[in-house]
């Protein structure tokens, strides 16, 4: 029976029953990162702002350009598991739970940037304290809160069948055994139990939608509702959403050819999956040079004083290196690539592109806004520290040391939603009411 | 058992990491009379009387983080002082760190004082600091003395100026215990909102050098100068800053740095750099009304100390502000209307609702009994 096959599968339950030095040593690595990066948090901590190159003019740079783009790619949870599973695209299975723990890692990481950006994040009290309604920093909070709160439950939920497959075929230590049986407790896999996990799942699943496309307008809403040059846009808040889902694809296109070629699941990922996900990293990256020409095409011709001083920072200034390589080889290039998708090594390298230039362009949002000098005496400058360079690296290396680790605790391929849908491709066309429950 | 190794081994990298403090950094634009590190010398004719007049100090520093301005002269042939002049702003309490010992240990000895305004008096707190930890303890909570002399307070403009003398080789073992003539480090601090002596800092200067010489000349003195040209509407009022030196004469192309003090710290409204007429103007704008502190300090260099000035700016509806300027607008959506309120309440409610109706939905199966009878049923397998 393939269903049994699937979850007998030695290769999906392999990392979970072996682990080789390599990994160590790649766990090594990280955590020395995230380390150095926790040092360089403490100097900062113990010292103030003054360490990093922020100044009471440019009070916002590397920190919260992290902070958008890793929120950003926490969409792409959203997207391939939410999206494709309210579609019905039965082509999903193998890749959600990749998916999926994308987002939880993205937003754990991504909302501690607020807090380190704070400086004091004692302060963080005050929002519970002075909390304002008028503030889009609570709503910021709130949305973020109720994002992460979604993302876990609906990373979880799936999870349970495959949790007790896990407790029954892996012979784990005891943490894990607890792990196991606490989070899959009572999982036997009856009819009644599938009805009541697929109708959460599917709760869950649209619910998740809305409230990831609030937490990135919210986001974008914070540069939005400010009145300053470069950010005052109403397309703010769409064009974030398009660059999170844009990015949040590119991500899961490269988890998915790592854990493709480290786990050897060639046999549950394949070319196809690569292609279909590279089609739609194509019309998102149309989508993205659409919105880009127009948001600046827009300030370009009202030509009004400081649209024109800030266009020429990003132009022609200390930033055009920037913002035409995004362009050209995120934007452009990555396009150019995907329109063939012959290979997955083609289809990665846009997606690594297109990671690099999305980077690049919240940097672009958040700091030459900043450098344009609001009064006409002065400009801002800004450079950032080896103390936000650290911390950005740590938060990087963070992101994938969770994300290595949750695929040594957790199957990182959904064994009952891949069996499930090798069984209804396997039954023949029901003929009145077959659809699945 | 590799895996609990590697993670002991990572535990203790990070805790030795996060614990180990980190080298000091001299601060780069550091400057007296002249660039480089601070030289106190034994030229100066220190008078404690809570006003800096010419002639008193041979050496100054300003300071770009807490904005305050530092004088000094040393007697190290006899009797090894230091004596101190302070300028600073607010009206909570400032202090100066020395190196306590003649080899950097971390610890430093500190002065804090703070203006007593029904009497005019200052009150004046000595203790030692540990610069590692971050600690401060007083004298006297050590068994130790107060070794701080002649400390009295003055004010100029919107600043409060503090003057006294320390004891470089104190006999009290708490205090300093410098025998050479450096470098020693030393650094400022302040809170200048609370004048508690025991209340936290608020702003700390990196740590600086300073040496004692015997050959130095005194520093050149000079003189900022703030008036205030207002105009209306209130976006175009101006700030007159001007340098002058000893004798009345314009310094011409000196930079300057210009501050407001606001409710989040100073905001810099400079550097900017004096024209012929050693005169600078900067527009500073403020948006409502209310009292304003500006200052405008010159960092000293090629021979002249540094000097500060503090004026606080009056923004009244007769001046400008908010009346004569486009205030404002009310807004069109009132958040803080209850329908609103409402809304967003019933939104964000509804979605945390739904989590936990979907944790109750699976739990209610996950803890029902399973019959004995029924053989279970592989997940997936839910084919009608």
């Amino acid at each position: 029976m393939l269903d049994a096959e699937v979850r007998a599968d030695p290769v999906l339950l392999e990392p979970l029953r072996t682990t080789s030095w390599k990994f160590y040593v790649l766990i090594a690595i990280l955590g020395s990162v995230v380390a150095w990066g926790v040092y360089a948090y403490s100097w900062q901590l113990r010292t103030g702002l003054s360490m990093t190159g922020l100044n009471d003019r440019v009070s916002w740079g590397v920190y919260i350009s992290n902070f958008v783009f890793f929120i950003g790619i926490s969409h792409a949870g959203t997207l391939i598991s939410a999206i494709l599973r309210v579609t019905h695209a039965e082509w999903r299975r193998p890749i959600t739970r990749m998916a999926e723990s994308i987002t939880v890692m993205a937003i754990i990481v991504g909302a501690a940037f607020p807090l380190i950006d704070l400086g004091r994040p004692d302060r963080l009290l005050n929002i519970f304290l002075y909390g304002r309604l008028e503030s889009a920093i609570l709503w910021d909070f709130i949305s973020i809160a109720t994002y992460l709160a979604g993302s876990l439950l609906y990373l979880y939920l799936p999870m349970i069948p495959d949790l007790a497959i896990v407790r029954r075929q892996v012979l784990t230590g005891r943490l894990r055994s607890f792990l196991y049986r606490r989070l899959g407790r009572g999982w036997t896999g009856t009819a009644i139990q599938k009805r009541s996990l697929e109708k959460s799942i599917g709760m869950m699943a649209i619910i998740i939608i809305p409230v990831a496309i609030s937490v990135h307008t919210v986001v974008s809403w914070i540069f939005g509702m400010t009145l300053r040059v470069g950010w005052h846009s109403a397309i703010f808040g769409p064009y974030f959403v398009a660059g999170a889902i844009f990015s949040g694809i590119a991500t899961i296109l490269i988890a998915m050819a790592i854990f493709r070629r480290v786990y050897h699941l060639e046999k549950y990922i394949t070319l196809q999956h690569f292609r279909k996900l590279g089609a739609l990293l194509l019309v998102l990256d149309l989508i993205m040079i659409y919105f880009t020409l127009s948001e600046y095409l827009t300030a370009a011709y009202g030509s009004e004083s400081q649209d024109v001083i800030w266009l020429q920072v990003l132009l022609e200034g200390p930033y055009a290196l920037m913002f035409w390589g995004m362009i050209g080889a995120g934007f452009i290039l990555p396009a150019i690539l995907l329109v063939s998708r012959r290979s997955i090594w083609q289809i990665v390298t846009a997606a690594v592109l297109v990671d690099v230039a999305m980077w690049m362009e919240r940097f672009l949002i958040v700091v030459p806004s900043m450098v344009t000098p609001q009064m006409t005496f002065s400009w801002n400058q800004y450079s950032p520290s080896w103390v936000e360079w650290s911390i950005t690296a740590a938060a990087f290396a963070g992101f994938a040391l969770l994300y290595a680790l949750f695929s040594k605790f957790f199957p990182i391929i959904s064994m009952w939603e891949v069996s499930e849908g090798a069984l209804e491709a396997a039954e023949p066309e029901p003929a009145i009411e077959g659809t699945t429950a | 058992m590799r895996a609990r190794i590697l993670a002991l081994s990572l535990l203790f990298a990070l805790a030795l990491l996060v614990g180990t403090r980190a080298p000091f950094a001299v601060t780069e634009d550091a400057v007296g009379t002249h660039y480089g590190v601070v030289e106190c010398a034994e030229v100066g004719n220190p008078v404690s009387d809570g006003t800096i007049a010419p002639d008193e100090y041979d050496e100054s520093y300003f300071d770009k983080t807490t904005k305050i301005l530092v004088y000094f002269t040393c007697e190290n042939t006899t009797g090894r002082q230091l004596h101190v002049g302070i300028v600073a702003p607010g009206e909570g309490w400032v202090g100066l760190q020395i190196q306590a010992r003649d080899s950097w240990d971390g610890t430093l000895n500190e002065v804090r004082l703070s203006r007593v305004p029904s009497s005019d008096s200052v009150q004046v707190a000595d203790g030692l600091r540990n610069a590692t930890l971050g600690t401060f303890e007083s004298d006297a909570s050590l068994g130790g003395s107060v070794d701080v002399l002649n400390a009295t307070v003055g004010i100029a403009g919107a600043a409060v100026v503090y003057e006294f003398c320390v004891l470089l080789q104190s006999s009290d073992p708490n205090d300093s215990q410098l025998s050479s003539n450096g470098p020693f480090y030393f650094a400022l601090a302040d809170n200048p909102y609370d004048p508690d002596l025991n209340s936290e800092a608020m702003s700390e200067s990196e740590l600086q050098s300073l040496v004692l010489q015997t050959d130095l000349s005194v520093g050149e003195w000079t003189e900022v100068e703030i008036s205030l040209a207002p105009s209306e509407p209130a976006a175009d009022s101006k700030m007159l800053v001007a340098l002058r030196d000893g004798f009345g004469y314009p310094l011409p192309g000196r930079g300057l740095d210009v501050f407001v003090q606001t409710t989040f710290g100073f905001l810099d409204l400079g550097p900017v750099t004096t024209n012929d007429q050693g005169v600078v103007e900067v527009g500073y704008a403020p948006r409502d009304q209310g009292t304003y502190i500006v200052g405008a300090a010159y960092a000293g260099g090629d021979g002249f100390l540094g000097s500060v000035a503090w004026r606080t700016l009056d923004i009244s509806p007769g001046y400008g502000g908010e009346d004569l300027s486009l205030g404002p607008a009310d807004p069109v959506f009132d958040l803080n209307a209850r329908p609103i309120q409402a809304i967003i309440v019933v939104v964000v409610g509804g979605v945390w609702a739904t989590y936990a109706y979907a944790i109750f939905v699976i739990r209610q199966t996950l803890r029902a009994k399973v019959p004995k009878v029924a053989s279970p049923q592989p997940p997936g397998d839910s084919r009608r």
